[in-house]
C-alpha cells in the first residue's frame, strides 16, 4: 500500500519535471522566439530574485485584495437574494432572463466604463469582480434553496410550518452544500477577473506586472509573476476545496461528484 | 430462435484471491461444478457469499486466480459467443439513451448480424418475453419489471445456449418476480437453453432449478449439490406447496445458516 | 384558452425585464452625466452601427475566434478526457498538473501570448481554446469515471467492439458531464474573447468598446457593452437549445426521478420523518454492483 503511494507520487512529480524539461529545451532549442518563450531556468531566477523584494509581494496582495473584495461584496448580495428568490416559485419565473442574461455576461466589458469614471483604482477592480463573482455565487444559492428535497418541503406543509420559518429553517440549510459550491466558484472567479482587471485597466497587481514586463521585453519577469498569478489561483482553489469540505462534514461523503 | 444444443459448461477447481500480501482476501476456494446442456442450475448462498465472483468468473468476465471454466474443450478465459448475461441491475446494463429494439440489437452488431435479421430476432425476443409492441419506447417508459424483461430479450436475441443470470429478479417487486421465475421457465422450456441462475433467495433457487449448488463457507466453497426431484412442471402455488419442496427448501436453509459467509 | 395561457406565462416572465428596462429609459432619458448616457443614445447608437457602422464585421471577427476555439478545445476535452478518464495510471499521474492547469488564472497568459504571436485572430482563438479546454476535459473525465461499471460489464458479455463502445456507450452516457463542461466553457471562453480584443486588437466587439473608450465616445463604450452581453446570451441559449436536443433521453430520465419521489417520499414520511437521502441512484447502483468485489470499490475511489 504505502510502496504504491510512493509509485503514484513518483510518477507525478516525474510527469512535472518531464514538462520543465521540455519547456526548458524548447526555449533553448530556439525554435520559439527568447522573447517569448524563455527557459525555465531564467524564469526561476527572476522568480527568486522577484520573492526576494518587498514589490513582488505588494503585487501578489494587491491582486488578491482586489478580489477578496468584490467576492465579498458579491457573497453579501447573491447568498441572501439567491436564497430568496429561489424559494418562490414567483419570483423564479420573474427573474429568470434577467439572470440568464446576467450570467452569460462577460463582466470585464464593464471595464472601460468603470475605468472612464473611476479611474485605474481599487474602486473599479472590486466593482467589475463583484459583478462578475455575484452570478454564481447567486444561480447556486438559488438552485440550492429550490432544490430543498420534495420529501422535507411536503413533511413541512403537512406540519403547516410558517413560510417565513421553511425560509430560514429549511431552504437556506438545504442550500449550504449548493452555497459552498458557488462561493468556490465565486472566489476562483474573482482570481481570474482580477488578473484580466489588471491587465487590461493598468491596475496596480500581478496583471499590470505581467503586461508590463512583456512590454518591456522582459519576458522572464513576465513569466515570473505568470506563475505566481497560477499558484495564486492553485492556492485559492485549494483553500477554498478545503474550507468546503470542513464545513460539510455533517454531509455523508458522495463518491460521484 | 432456433434451439441450441451446447457442450457442458465446467468449472475445475476454481479459486479467487483479491489483493496480494497482507491484504489477500480469498473468495472462492476450489470451486468445482458442472452444467449440462439444456439444464438449469442455482446457484444459492448468503450474501457476499461471492456468488457474483463466480458468475463472472463463469461468463469469461473475471479471470480466476486458479482453475479454469471451460465449454467442452474450449477454455472461457475471456466473454464468448455462446454465452450470454442477465445483470442484476437493469438500471446500469440498460442505455437510456437507446431504445429498447436498440438495446436488443445491439450486441448483435457487434457479432456482425445483419440489419435486417438483427431487428428480426429483437422483435422475435422481445415477443418470448412479452413486450412485442415495446421496441419504440425507451427504457425509462417501462416499469423495473419490463426494463427487466428487456435484459432477458438482450440475452435471448443473442442467442446463445448459455445464459447465465446473477440476481435478475432482485429489484422487482413480489408479484413480479414471481411471473419472471415463471417467464423464464416457459423460455427455457420453449427454446432449450442452459440456465445458470444465481440467487440469495432460497425459495427462487429450489423452484426453478433442476439443480441446487449451495455455497458458503469463508472462503466460499461448494457445500453441496441437490438433485431437485420436482419435475419439469412447476407453478407458483402447488409446487411450493409440495412436500418436497418444503424439504428441499428447509434443508438448503440449514446449510446456509450453519454455513455464514461472514 | 391556450393563447391566453401562453400569453400568461410568457407575462410572468417578461414584466420584470421589461420593468428594468423601462426604469432605465425613463430614469436616464434626461441624464446630463457625461458617463451615464440616456439609453434611447445608447439604442439609437446600436442601430448606426448595426446599419452603417461595423458592428456586424466586429461581431463576425469575434464569432469567429470564438467558434474555432471553443470547438477544438471541444473535441480535444472529450478525446484527452476519455483517454483519461479510462486509463487510472496516468490519470493519476497528470492529476496535480491538471489541478494546476484548471486553477491557473489562464488571462494571465493574454499579453505573453498576444505580443509573441501578434494582434490577429489566430492567438486570440488560441487562448480562448486554452479556457475552454480545462472546464471540458476535467468534466469529460469525472464523467467517464462515474459511469456505472456495470455498462463495461455489458460490454465486455456481449463482445462490443471497444471502437463501438467508445462511441455508443461511453460518449452517450458521458455527454451530460460533457455538457456540463461545454456550459462553463461558454461563460470563460466568452470573457476570454473580450479581453483578447480589449488587450489588443484591429477588429472584433471588444475591440469597438476599447477603441471607444481610448477616443471618450462613452456611448459607443455601452453600446458595444450591451451587444456583447446580448452576444453571450444568445450563445448560452443557442447552447441550452442543443443541450436539450441531445439529451433529451437524459432530461426525461430526470424528470421521471423527480416526478417518482414525491410519491414515495409521502407514503414514507406517514411512517417516519423522513431522512435526507444524498446518495445519488447513481452511486447506489455503482455500490450494487460492485458488492461482491471490495477491491474494485476501493480501486475506484482513488484518483
Amino acid at each position: 500500500m504505502r510502496q504504491q503511494r510512493m509509485t503514484v507520487l513518483g510518477s507525478q512529480i516525474g510527469v512535472i519535471l518531464a514538462l520543465l524539461v521540455i519547456w526548458e529545451l524548447i526555449a533553448r532549442s530556439g525554435l520559439a522566439a527568447e522573447n517569448a518563450f524563455p527557459p525555465f531556468s531564467a524564469v526561476s531566477v527572476e522568480l527568486v530574485k522577484g520573492m526576494l523584494t518587498s514589490s513582488y509581494w505588494t503585487a501578489v496582495w494587491q491582486t488578491l485584495q482586489g478580489a477578496l473584495q468584490g467576492f465579498l461584496v458579491a457573497a453579501a448580495v447573491g447568498i441572501p437574494v439567491g436564497v430568496v428568490v429561489g424559494f418562490s416559485p414567483f419570483l423564479e419565473r420573474s427573474s429568470r432572463i434577467l439572470v440568464d442574461f446576467g450570467r452569460s455576461f462577460p463582466a470585464i466589458a464593464l471595464l472601460p466604463i468603470f475605468v472612464l469614471s473611476y479611474g485605474s483604482t481599487i474602486t473599479t477592480k472590486t466593482i467589475v469582480i463583484a459583478v462578475g463573482c455575484v452570478f454564481p455565487i447567486f444561480v447556486q444559492s438559488f438552485y440550492g434553496s429550490r432544490r430543498v428535497d420534495p420529501a422535507i418541503v411536503e413533511t413541512a406543509k403537512a406540519f403547516r410550518i410558517p413560510a417565513g420559518m421553511q425560509l430560514t429553517r429549511i431552504a437556506l440549510p438545504s442550500a449550504v452544500p449548493s452555497i459552498m459550491t458557488g462561493l468556490r466558484l465565486g472566489i476562483t472567479m474573482a482570481v481570474l477577473l482580477s488578473i484580466g482587471v489588471e491587465i487590461l485597466g493598468g491596475i496596480p497587481g500581478l496583471g499590470q506586472r505581467i503586461a508590463g514586463a512583456q512590454q518591456d521585453g522582459a519576458s522572464a519577469v513576465a513569466f515570473a509573476y505568470i506563475l505566481t498569478a497560477s499558484a495564486l489561483g492553485f492556492a485559492v482553489s485549494k483553500l477554498s476545496q478545503a474550507v468546503e469540505s470542513r464545513l460539510l462534514r455533517w454531509r455523508p461523503p458522495t463518491t460521484v461528484s | 430462435m432456433s434451439n441450441h444444443t451446447s457442450d457442458t459448461l465446467y468449472v475445475e477447481g476454481l479459486s479467487k484471491t483479491y489483493g496480494e500480501g497482507s491484504t489477500a482476501h480469498e473468495v472462492l476456494s476450489d470451486v468445482s461444478l458442472e452444467v449440462h446442456p439444456q439444464e438449469l442450475v442455482s446457484l444459492v448462498g448468503p450474501s457476499g457469499a461471492g456468488k457474483t465472483t463466480l458468475l463472472r468468473c463463469l461468463s469469461g468476465l473475471l479471470e480466476p486466480t486458479s482453475g479454469r471454466v471451460r465449454l467442452g474443450d474450449r477454455p472461457v478465459s475471456k466473454p464468448i459467443e455462446d454465452i450470454a448475461v442477465v445483470f442484476q441491475d437493469y438500471r446500469g446494463s440498460l442505455m437510456p439513451w437507446m431504445r429498447v429494439a436498440e438495446n436488443v440489437t445491439f450486441p448483435l452488431q457487434g457479432k456482425g448480424v445483419a440489419k435486417a435479421e438483427r431487428d428480426h430476432r429483437a422483435q422475435e425476443a422481445l415477443e418470448a418475453v412479452g413486450l412485442g409492441d415495446a421496441g419504440n419506447k425507451y427504457p425509462w417508459q417501462l416499469s423495473g419489471g419490463m426494463q427487466q424483461r428487456v435484459a432477458i430479450a438482450r440475452g435471448l436475441a443473442y442467442e446463445a445456449p448459455i445464459l447465465l443470470m446473477d440476481e435478475p429478479f432482485g429489484s422487482v417487486d413480489a408479484q413480479t418476480r414471481f411471473d419472471l421465475e415463471d417467464l423464464t421457465l416457459r423460455l427455457r422450456r420453449e427454446l432449450g437453453i442452459t440456465i445458470v441462475l444465481v440467487t440469495h433467495d432460497i425459495d427462487e433457487a429450489v423452484y426453478m432449478a433442476d439443480r441446487v449448488v449451495v455455497l458458503g463457507g469463508r472462503p466460499t466453497r461448494v457445500l453441496e449439490t441437490i438433485d431437485v426431484g420436482l419435475g419439469d412442471d412447476r407453478d407458483q402455488i402447488g409446487t411450493k406447496e409440495n412436500h418436497l419442496f418444503a424439504e428441499l427448501r428447509s434443508h438448503v436453509l440449514n446449510q446456509v445458516r450453519h454455513n455464514p459467509a461472514i | 384558452m391556450n393563447i391566453q395561457k401562453i400569453l400568461l406565462g410568457a407575462g410572468k416572465m417578461l414584466w420584470l425585464p421589461a420593468l428594468v428596462i423601462a426604469a432605465w429609459w425613463v430614469l436616464s432619458g434626461t441624464s446630463e452625466n457625461f458617463y451615464f448616457p440616456p439609453l434611447s443614445k445608447i439604442f439609437e447608437k446600436i442601430i448606426f452601427q448595426a446599419t452603417e457602422g461595423a458592428l456586424w464585421e466586429n461581431i463576425l471577427f469575434s464569432m469567429i475566434n470564438f467558434t474555432i476555439g471553443f470547438v477544438v478545445a471541444g473535441i480535444a476535452g472529450i478525446l484527452f478526457g476519455i483517454v483519461l478518464g479510462s486509463l487510472r495510471r496516468i490519470r493519476v499521474a497528470v492529476s496535480p498538473l491538471l489541478d494546476f492547469m484548471r486553477s491557473m488564472p489562464q488571462i494571465a497568459l493574454v499579453p505573453v501570448v498576444i505580443m509573441a504571436f501578434g494582434i490577429g485572430p489566430e492567438p486570440k482563438a488560441f487562448l480562448i481554446g486554452f479556457i475552454c479546454f480545462w472546464p471540458i476535459l476535467l468534466n469529460t473525465i469525472d464523467g467517464v469515471r462515474g459511469l456505472n461499471p456495470q455498462l463495461l460489464e455489458v460490454a465486455k458479455a456481449y463482445r462490443i467492439p471497444y471502437p463501438v463502445y467508445l462511441m455508443r456507450m461511453v460518449l452517450p452516457a458521458t455527454l451530460p458531464a460533457i455538457m456540463t463542461g461545454m456550459r462553463i466553457a461558454i461563460g470563460l471562453g466568452v470573457v476570454m474573447m473580450v479581453v483578447s480584443e480589449m488587450y489588443s486588437s484591429t477588429r472584433g466587439i471588444g475591440f469597438y468598446i476599447l477603441q471607444s473608450q481610448e477616443s471618450y465616445r462613452i456611448t459607443d463604450v455601452w453600446a458595444g457593452t450591451i451587444v456583447i452581453g446580448l452576444l453571450g446570451y444568445l450563445i448560452s441559449v443557442g447552447f441550452v437549445a442543443v443541450e436539450r436536443y441531445l439529451l433529451a433521453w437524459y432530461y426525461q430520465v430526470e424528470r421521471r426521478r423527480l416526478r417518482k419521489r414525491p410519491a414515495r417520499a409521502a407514503a414514507e414520511t406517514a411512517a417516519a420523518p423522513p431522512v435526507r437521502n444524498p446518495a445519488s441512484e447513481h452511486a447506489k447502483a455503482r455500490l450494487t454492483a460492485d458488492k461482491d468485489s471490495e477491491v474494485v470499490v476501493a480501486t475506484r475511489k482513488g484518483v
